[in-house]
């Protein structure tokens, strides 16, 4: 072999460990860029993962919070305006007693009615029948013909009547207060139908 | 040069080689221990608190503007007109005096 041989085999000997040196480093550097890559994305994915569940718990509490005000801003408001409505009703109600218009001594006579139709029976010798003194006059010429025998008493109330046998075993209320009363669940639902329809409420 | 000084060639090329094999190792080897602190990363963990800290933020703003929302809905029904308190009214007069 001549040395110029031997020369191009050395070469050929060191382009090849050269070539191989440098497949070996980049091989390396792109597993290397692998394993990091892969942890990053790990850290990214369970990051993301657990910061997600802590957004929802966040927004479903606050944003939970902020309806629940509102609607009980909503309530508080419609409360109100329904208070102030009963307490017109009131005001309106006194004035019919007051005046005795002809709806009120209907009223009356209807609660008359209805009151000897609940109290009396066989065992019952004498109704009592409660109202306000302004009224006791107008009662009492309206249950001149009554079936039984039936005394008047005095009792604070803005109209209206209760009435009860004697031993107070029945009872019969129909008081403008105790008639109201009775009648709220239904009339706030009416008052709500007709006032909070449209505005948004 | 003979025969001899090209196997001595030969020896140092592997050699090279086997350097090169080493480095590979230790660069492997430096990533696999940044993977790790990565994985332990607490400087994540606080970008995980600013984060929520801004959603916070955000979900107030939203939260205040619902209740903005709410507060003007409020304020529409507690402005009733009065005629129509009176109509309200004259309903529950009519149902408690049963005409």
């Amino acid at each position: 072999m001549s040395s110029e041989q031997l020369e191009a085999l050395k070469e050929e000997i060191w382009r090849r460990a050269r070539e191989r040196a440098e497949r070996i480093l980049k091989e390396a550097e792109m597993e290397a860029e692998g394993i990091l890559e892969e942890a990053r994305k790990r850290v990214e994915e369970s990051l993301r993962s657990s910061l997600e569940s802590e957004k929802t718990l966040l927004r479903r509490r606050m944003l939970g919070r902020a309806l629940s005000e509102g609607r009980r801003m909503l309530i508080m408001a419609k409360s109100e305006v329904v208070e102030k409505v009963f307490a017109r009703a009131l005001e309106k109600l006194r004035s019919e007693a007051e005046s005795k218009s002809e709806a009120y001594r209907s009223f009356l006579r209807r609660s008359l009615e209805q009151a000897l139709d609940h109290v009396s029976g066989p065992d019952v010798d004498e109704v009592i029948v409660y109202a306000n003194e302004s009224d006791l006059d107008l009662i009492a010429s309206m249950i001149e013909n009554a079936p039984v025998s039936m005394r008047l008493e005095r009792a604070s109330m803005i109209g209206g009547l209760n009435a009860s046998d004697a031993g107070g075993q029945r009872i019969y209320y129909s008081s403008i207060e105790s008639r109201l009363e009775a009648l709220k669940p239904i009339l706030r639902e009416k008052i709500a139908a007709m006032l909070f329809r449209g505005v948004g409420a | 040069m003979s025969i001899a000084s090209i196997l001595l060639e030969e020896k140092k090329a592997m050699m090279y080689v086997e350097e090169a094999r080493k480095r590979a190792q230790e660069i492997i080897q430096r990533a696999r221990a940044e993977a790790e602190r990565i994985l332990r990363g607490s400087s994540d963990a606080e970008a995980m608190r600013m984060e929520l800290r801004r959603y916070e933020e955000s979900l107030k703003e939203e939260a205040e503007r619902i209740l903005s929302e709410y507060r003007a809905r409020a304020e529409r029904i507690r402005a009733i007109p009065e005629e129509l308190i009176e109509k309200a009214a004259d309903l529950v007069v009519r149902e408690v005096l049963g005409s």
